[in-house]
């Protein structure tokens, strides 16, 4: 796993969440979306551990929010797709579709 | 409603410190929503699921991220980061480069002499720390224990009855001339008991060492030992040495090995010949320097006192050559090397280095000041402050192995120039090198180097978080960076006290040592030694004839006054220990008085250009009949005898291993120095001058007094000796003045050294006072420009900020003093007439310093008081672009200072 342009399943996980949240990707943010669509619980360590390991990797990067609109509010990093990530999220889709197909599955095409 | 409070503990404590606030924030919201949804219950356990599955993945990431692999790509960036800083600021960089090199470089070769004097082992092994020198000491006898030996017969005993020691052998300095084509060369050679190489685990490179027979055979020596550099130049390094017979003394001896290179046991000796003593020998005969070698696990302590036990017993045995002779013994180094001195050249080079950090740490400090914005970035983007002192550190780290890198070069010159120019070759096992222990150390001083010079900046430079940084335009904690900036340069002036008052008496002490009346007009005088050796010169009539015609011959050159040859050449040699009877002192029994006997010729006064106090010199039959009863005493030896009263024609009675011998004083002289400056002793100072016949020494030294250069007759010299006999070897031939230079060489080392190091902490003081007062200047132009505009003069300001230096000078003089005065104290000792406590001293050193220091801060003062108020009021109103802070009075003072006249301010 996680090597050369392969990515682990959560990492691809975590990667689509981001696209899927576009501009909005914080981190108990990505931890929702991944709940919702797998309904599996997910703990916010791993989501850090595999957002911390992808921008190791140079697949996602992050800014800085502006601060909350509240009292006392944070800035959030939120993290985009590098397009090293986008790429990479390309192949390995473009990857599983295509080692998928003529299956009895019927996947959700992500995107 | 809050979430379970040991789970929140546990993720607060595990979590990675960037991303803590942010995941306790938003599980806390998320638990918020879920209590709110779904009740208290729910969402508390939802909360430790989430805890417990994110200990995990977190303590992976905290545990990978301490991995050398991980630290290594960390330290990667930070040198990265750190190293294009530097290059943004190359005047910085190079500065502080520069500064860290002369640091660890002088430190470095001071570590250098200290290493190979002091720490590196001897080179005898595992016996190095066992080894010991015995001497002989007496009541009478100065604590000299380089002149202090002990007698065979002795040595014998002692080796019978100690129970302490291993072994103990004993060598004695012998002078060996050797025919080298038309020239005649003295080489210094030491009689050594054949048990002494074995003892020191010391073999010969070729061939064998010396056993028993060789030094039991009745006669003269018949073999001999070579040491390597005589082997190469005498023999041309022939392998096939073993056998051949070389001219020694005029005698035919034996080459039976040659000693390994660089062997020179015990100090320079260049070949080595059997000791042959026997047990009849006379036990008052103490000429021997005796090495032993303690058993294995016996202590000095000990060991010294088992020895004193012994030389009790003798004493008690044989009263007549040993009552009142005991023993004293320390380790063999000691007796090679004063370690106080490199001591404290090695605590000065310290300071100096301490200095140095001091100053890189302050300009560290005033840069970061000057990137507090930088920082303030890099704090507010998420940077943990361990991160940021690691960025700085990094920066101090890179400066530091840069000035340890150029500091090994300027340490392997410096080495190198030091070695060529010390007068004196260092004890042979003991040659300064940059070798891997050396620079071993170099590299462990710039670790703390980068540490001291960069940590306490970093530490400090780090708290930058507060909204403060990035918004305002005073640095928050600038206060507390002051604080730190204004204590190192109180530090710096502190050490360039300590430094300058040991500079000044260690200086002040070397000038009156070079400078010291030895109690004869030394500049005109010419000196040489010369041996003579041979059989042809066994009877006594036969030297003194040589002595006389040497001295006839030497007289005759043209640029001659007057010359004469004496045994102890004075402010070098001391002369012969004696043991004066002073009668009727105390109940009965008779005191002796030690003193110093020194053979002279009849002319010696006269060539010193001296006059007898009192009575007549030798006639010529005395000078050369060993048994005429007549001495000449000087005037303190007179007034210590009969105080007040005529010496001449009194008799004086030593107390010889012969029995006592009665003198008919026929003179009195002037006082002479005998022994060098600040060794003489109290036996030194009274001095009895004796016929040479009476000592019929086979080395002579020659004084000349000349009308020419003394320097000049050196060659004419050397041939009048040679003239009386080519097998006279002459040697140690310079003027007076020479001799007094290469004596005290250490003295006036020690002087400038630490001259140079003072003045180059004094300068570093003044930079580090420059800098601090530069930055306030900068500070504080608004203030200085409202200052201007209200009335103030220049000389205020300029005021303003040399106070400033000079109450920093103040409290680091204040904190200086007390460790100056102990410095001054523990170097008192060994001041030769100079006063630690001088007031002269004490008053100028603190009031050029704080001048120095003041002068420091007026520079930049000067330039502020020079400011155009109007200028520099407008500069701040518009000059912060990215802050709108032109209030109502701001604003109110810059159109004031719009219309003030600038041409007279």
């Amino acid at each position: 796993m996680a090597k050369g342009d392969f990515v682990g399943e959560f990492e691809l996980y975590v990667m689509l969440a981001i696209a899927h949240l576009a501009g909005e990707a914080y981190g108990i943010a990505i931890r929702r979306a991944i709940e919702e669509r797998t309904g599996r619980e997910i703990a916010i360590g791993a989501v850090y551990a595999t957002l911390a390991r992808l921008e190791e990797k140079r697949l996602v990067r992050f800014s800085l929010s502006r601060p909350q609109p509240v009292p006392g509010g944070r800035a959030r990093k939120i993290y985009a797709l590098s397009p090293d990530g986008k790429r990479a999220l390309r192949h390995s889709t473009t990857m599983m579709t295509r080692m998928m197909a003529g299956l009895a599955l019927d996947p959700a095409r992500p995107e | 409603m809050r979430p379970p409070r040991f789970a929140r503990w546990c993720l607060r404590a595990i979590a990675p410190a960037d991303e803590r606030h942010e995941v306790l924030a938003d599980l806390d919201d998320e638990f918020a929503r879920r209590a709110a949804a779904g009740g208290p219950a729910g969402a508390r356990a939802w909360y430790r699921r989430q805890a417990r599955a994110s200990v995990g993945p977190f303590a992976a990431r905290r545990l990978a991220a301490l991995s050398p692999a991980a630290a290594s790509r960390g330290l990667a960036g930070d040198v990265r980061s750190a190293l294009r800083a530097l290059r943004a600021a190359p005047r910085f960089s190079v500065a502080v480069v520069a500064m860290l090199a002369i640091g660890i470089g002088c430190h470095t070769v001071v570590y250098a002499v200290v290493d190979a004097l002091v720490l590196r082992p001897l080179p005898f092994g595992d016996r190095s720390a066992r080894l010991i020198t015995v001497h002989g000491t007496h009541p009478t006898l100065a604590q000299d224990w380089n002149d202090s030996g002990i007698s065979y017969p002795d040595l014998i005993d002692l080796r019978r009855e100690s129970a302490s020691l291993e072994g103990l052998e004993a060598a004695i300095d012998r002078n060996v001339s050797i025919s080298t084509g038309r020239d005649t060369e003295r080489v210094l050679a030491a009689s050594v008991t054949p048990g002494l190489l074995p003892m020191l685990g010391v073999s010969p490179a070729i061939g064998r060492g010396f056993e028993a027979a060789d030094a039991a055979e009745p006669g003269f020596e018949q073999v001999v030992l070579l040491g390597h550099a005589l082997w190469q130049s005498l023999l041309g390094g022939r392998a096939d040495v073993i056998g051949t017979r070389v001219l020694m003394n005029g005698r035919p001896l034996t080459v039976v090995g040659v000693m390994p290179q660089g062997f020179n046991f015990p100090d320079g000796q260049q070949l080595w010949l059997p000791y042959r003593g026997s047990e009849t020998d006379g036990r008052a005969n103490r000429g021997l320097l005796a090495i032993g070698l303690l058993r294995d696990g016996v202590a000095l302590g000990p060991g010294l006192q088992d020895l004193q036990a012994v030389a009790a017993r003798l004493a008690a045995r044989h009263p007549d050559t040993n009552r009142d002779w005991s023993l004293y013994a320390f380790p063999i180094r000691d007796y090679f090397v004063n370690g106080a001195d490199v001591e404290q050249l090695l605590a000065a080079v310290s300071l100096l280095l301490l200095a140095a950090c001091a100053n890189v740490a302050g300009l560290v400090i005033a840069r970061g000041v000057a990137r507090h914005r930088e920082l303030a970035v890099r704090a507010a983007l998420g940077a943990p402050r361990g991160r940021l002192v690691r960025l700085i550190v990094a920066e101090s780290a890179l400066l530091a192995f840069a000035g340890g890198v150029i500091g090994l070069l300027v340490a392997q010159w410096g080495i190198r120039a030091l070695v060529a120019w010390i007068p004196e070759p260092p004890p042979y096992w003991a040659t300064p090198e940059l070798d891997v222990r050396v620079a071993g150390f170099a590299l462990l001083v710039t670790g703390g180097v980068a540490l001291l010079s960069g940590l306490l900046p970093a530490l400090r430079l780090s708290r930058v978080r507060g909204t403060g940084a990035l918004s305002g335009t005073r640095l928050a904690g600038a206060t507390a960076h002051r604080r730190l900036q204004q204590a190192l340069v109180v530090g710096q002036v502190a050490m360039s006290l300590v430094l300058l008052v040991g500079a000044v008496l260690l200086g002040r002490s070397a000038t009156q040592l070079f400078d010291a009346d030895p109690g004869f007009d030394r500049h005109p005088i010419f000196s040489a030694r010369f041996y003579m050796a041979g059989d042809r010169y066994d009877p006594i009539d036969a030297r003194a004839q040589a002595v006389a015609d040497v001295v006839r011959r030497v007289e005759a050159i043209p640029g001659v006054a007057a010359a004469t040859a004496t045994g102890s050449i004075p402010s070098d040699d001391g002369g012969e220990a004696i043991r004066i009877v002073v009668p009727g002192a105390g109940a009965g029994a008779d005191a002796l008085l030690g003193g110093q006997a020194v053979p002279v010729s009849p002319g010696f006064w006269r060539a010193l250009d001296l006059r007898l106090v009192a009575g007549r010199t030798f006639t010529a039959s005395e000078f050369s009949d060993g048994n005429a009863p007549v001495a000449i005493v000087n005037r303190r030896l007179a007034d210590r005898l009969w105080p007040g009263a005529d010496a001449v024609d009194r008799e004086i009675v030593l107390d010889t291993d012969a029995g006592r011998l009665p003198l008919r004083i026929v003179g009195v002289a002037p006082d002479l120095v005998y022994e060098e400056f600040s060794e003489e002793t109290p036996q030194s100072r009274l001095n009895l001058y004796v016929p040479y016949a009476r000592a019929g020494w086979r080395t002579q030294s020659l004084l000349v007094r000349t009308t020419v250069s003394p320097g000049t007759i050196s060659t004419a010299v050397r041939d009048a000796v040679r003239a009386v006999d080519p097998g006279f070897a002459v040697y140690d031939a310079l003027t007076m003045d020479d001799r007094r230079a290469f004596n005290h060489w250490g003295d006036r080392f020690m002087g400038r050294t630490f001259w140079s190091f003072a003045i180059a902490a004094m300068l570093l003081a003044c930079v580090g006072a420059y800098a601090l007062s530069s930055y306030a200047v900068e500070r504080r132009r608004r203030e200085v420009g409202v200052r201007l505009a209200i009335g103030a003069t220049r000389a205020d300001v300029v005021r303003l900020f040399t106070g400033a230096g000079g109450r920093l000078a103040l409290i680091g003089i204040g904190l200086g003093l007390p460790a100056a005065a102990g410095v001054a104290r523990r170097l008192q000792g060994e001041l030769f007439r100079t006063s630690a406590w001088a007031p002269d001293l004490w008053v100028a050193v603190p009031s050029a310093l704080l001048v120095a220091v003041i002068a420091a801060s007026y520079l930049p003062a000067r330039r502020a008081a020079g400011t155009d108020p109007a200028i520099t009021l407008r500069e701040e109103g518009s000059g912060l672009g990215s802050q709108p802070r032109v209030s109502g009075s701001h604003k109110c003072v810059n159109e004031a200072s719009a219309t003030w006249p600038h041409t007279d301010l």
